[in-house]
């Protein structure tokens, strides 16, 4: 019933799961950019101790706890109060959260690193701070804000394999699945980490290049 | 909401989850240290002038460090079942650990020892110092400075990737989380425990390696 043997088809099928790892990948680095941009800006411009304290606690909570356990926590945790989870929606909200836990790292980091003289000369031309961060401060800190953010994005593909142990379908599980069933589990493996390195290592140059050009642009 | 919290099931079972804590730390150290041997060995690859130990150990860099971990860990797993051999899971996973942690530290230690100025070296041979002679008083003191806190986070980063050897049965705290969730079923509160005891490792190493590198760099 099942074709016990390795084939072409089923190179198709881990391309297929690669696409998964991609989209989720996607979603997770899209909603916690968001997520890291709004916790960014409380953390850089907010006067208000408790919200930054706040803040500060996420970042430090979901940094320094591993992924995995968060995962669990998202995905086995949260049925007992009666929260239905399927696997993609623990994927995809973890992968977030872990994500906005870094780039409110990144976001602040490179907001504060505008030059304060900048705000002063937009505030005193009579701009709002919504203004200020529109058109004077976020183009700024955005452009410092990319090499890291390329970096992180390398991490969080790798990091998406982590999904396969709740038995989310992406590229990891999918050739943990083929290479039980053909029994030729280095085989598949190989070539589920060649397609991951032909996804990581292009942004880990990318990444370092753009490191590079921001450097010497200083 | 008609859910009891059970805290008491983890708590009566800490013992065994703070047993697990202390081998993620065992783990975790041994893996670094290990990864710093391998670490070693790469830079000096990765610095030669010989082609082949250059392409060698680049490729081993880029290997461990564009793949996930997980991948790498069922990789070492399926190869040393198919040599025969017949390893702890544990002692598998360290293995894994340690080969992934090597990829990361040779670049550290290659980044640490390439910031120093050419010039530095020139100095010291200038004074009539061999190679080697230059290489443990001119490059090396400083090359360290930059290499402890790179290596510091890296040993961070080890705390928590060790989590994933659990996947293979490595006896951690992830793992004995696991068990005792198949056990009792209380996931949420166990792993909230668990998540909270690896929020403490990772915050005390933290600071003890801090307090560590300002100790022991001061200028």
């Amino acid at each position: 019933m099942f074709d016990k043997s390795f084939s072409l088809s089923d190179v198709f099928f881990l391309f297929r799961a690669s696409l998964v790892t991609v989209a989720l990948v996607a979603i997770g680095m899209g909603l916690g950019t968001v997520v890291g941009f709004v916790f960014g800006v409380i953390g850089a411009c907010s006067r208000n101790r408790i919200w930054k304290a706040l803040v500060a606690s996420y970042v430090e909570f979901f940094r320094g706890t591993p992924l995995l356990i968060q995962v669990f926590l998202i995905y086995f945790g949260l049925p007992l109060f009666g929260i239905d989870v399927p696997a993609i929606v623990a994927a995809g909200a973890s992968l977030s959260i872990y994500t906005g836990a870094y780039m409110t790292e990144i976001a602040r980091g490179g907001i504060l690193s505008v030059a304060k003289t900048q705000w002063e000369a937009s505030a005193s031309i009579g701009l709002t701070f919504l203004q200020q961060m529109r058109y004077v401060i976020l183009p700024q800190a955005v452009r410092i804000m990319i090499p890291p953010s390329v970096g992180f994005l390398v991490g969080l593909v790798k990091d998406s394999s982590l999904m396969a142990v709740i038995g989310f379908m992406e590229l990891t599980r999918v050739a943990r699945l083929i290479g039980d069933r053909t029994l030729e589990p280095l085989l598949v493996i190989s070539i589920a980490g060649v397609i991951y390195f032909m996804i990581c290592y292009p942004l880990a140059l990318l990444g370092r290049r753009l490191e590079k050009t921001l450097k010497s642009a200083d | 909401m008609d859910y009891v919290f059970h805290f008491e099931i983890p708590l009566r079972s800490f013992s065994m989850l703070a047993y697990g804590g202390v081998l993620t730390i065992f783990v975790s150290i041994l893996s670094v240290i290990a990864g710093t041997f391998i670490g070693v060995l790469g830079a000096l690859g990765r610095i030669s002038r010989n082609k082949l130990l250059f392409i060698a150990s680049s490729a081993y860099v880029e290997l461990f460090r564009n793949t996930p971990f997980l991948l790498q860990l069922y990789f070492v797993y399926f190869i040393l079942s198919s040599a025969g051999l017949n390893l702890e899971p544990t002692t598998a996973g360290v293995l894994a650990l340690s080969i992934n942690v090597g990829a990361y530290i040779t670049e550290i230690i290659r980044a640490g020892i390439q910031s120093i100025n050419k010039n530095q070296k020139e100095a010291g041979y200038s004074l009539g110092m061999t190679y080697m002679q230059c290489f443990r008083w001119v490059i090396l003191p400083p090359a360290l400075k930059n290499i402890a806190p790179a290596l510091s986070n890296q040993f961070i980063a080890t705390v928590l990737a060790s989590s994933i050897v659990s996947v293979i049965a490595a006896k951690e705290l992830a793992y004995a989380a696991s068990i005792l969730e198949a056990r009792t079923y209380r996931s949420f509160e166990i792993y909230l425990i668990v998540i909270i005891m690896y929020f403490i490792l990772v915050e005390g190493f933290s600071v003890l390696l801090r307090y560590v590198n300002r100790k022991a760099f001061r200028s």
